[in-house]
């Protein structure tokens, strides 16, 4: 079980204590909402990433240097 | 322009916490400063620190970023949501012993109007190659002042070891 921390600024109190079940609940649902967002948004950068790749090594099939393709993507040579 | 910087109060995790609240924020400072140094304990390389107000968590958040990785970079957001997303940040399987900074800036947070905050986060990614940092700009859509703040870890808990220092400031002319 996760605790949660409070600290009363007016006094300097610091209290650390169980999750309420309610709070317990929240956070399930939190925790739930925060995967499911950074699934989609690695599933996304990887898509990306992907697509870089392949679109680097079709310019290099094309007969651009690697020079060349690095300046029209404005990234790192590739080592393709 | 602030001509003051005043600590109020820095709060260690000690390892089991998944949220750090600040309560009775004093009412004595125009804006307000959170300086976080953080770890999650979530078994993945990256974890996502949230933030709510005033205990509220009724859906008058909004958020937006924009992020860069050393894979690529991007951007999103989110409106009536229920918290606001601050930042990413180390987690489990990330290099031993690292931590992200955030640095969360809140201004005008006694105003009478919407309040508007900024963070920006790097990652330690113990690296040479590789890099994770990012923007972003938050909506509290709440008229009343805030007196609390707390933070959430997102799938862990905030590591041992990990800061959160709240610093009031005072505007020229206060």
């Amino acid at each position: 079980m996760a605790t949660v921390i409070e600290v009363d600024c007016s006094t300097g109190i610091v209290t650390e204590r169980d999750e309420t079940p309610d709070e317990m609940a929240v956070s399930q649902k939190m925790a739930d909402e925060i995967a499911t967002k950074q699934a989609t948004e690695e599933q996304t950068q990887a898509t990306q990433a992907a697509s870089l790749a392949s679109a680097q090594a079709k310019l290099t099939a094309l007969g651009l240097t690697a020079e060349e393709v690095a300046a029209i993507t404005g990234l790192p040579t590739p080592t393709v | 322009m602030s001509v003051f910087l005043q600590p109020i109060f820095t709060q260690t995790a000690s390892g089991s916490a998944n949220s750090i609240t600040f309560n009775n924020i004093p009412q004595t400072y125009t804006d307000l400063q959170i300086v976080i140094s953080a770890r999650s304990t979530y078994s993945s390389w990256i974890d996502y620190c949230t933030a709510w107000y005033n205990g509220d968590r009724s859906s008058i958040y909004t958020d937006t970023y924009i992020y860069a990785l050393s894979s690529g970079t991007g951007g999103s957001g989110d409106s009536a949501t229920t918290a606001v997303n601050i930042g990413s940040y180390p987690a489990a399987t990330s290099g031993t012993g690292v931590f992200g900074s955030i640095n969360y800036y809140m201004p005008n947070y006694r105003s009478s109007n919407y309040k508007s905050a900024m963070s920006d986060f790097v990652l330690d990614m113990a690296s040479t190659s590789t890099y994770n940092l990012g923007l972003w700009a938050t909506l509290y859509s709440s008229s009343n002042a805030i007196t609390s703040v707390t933070f959430y870890a997102g799938n862990g808990n905030f590591a041992s070891g990990s800061t959160f220092s709240l610093y009031g400031i005072l505007r020229q002319g206060v």
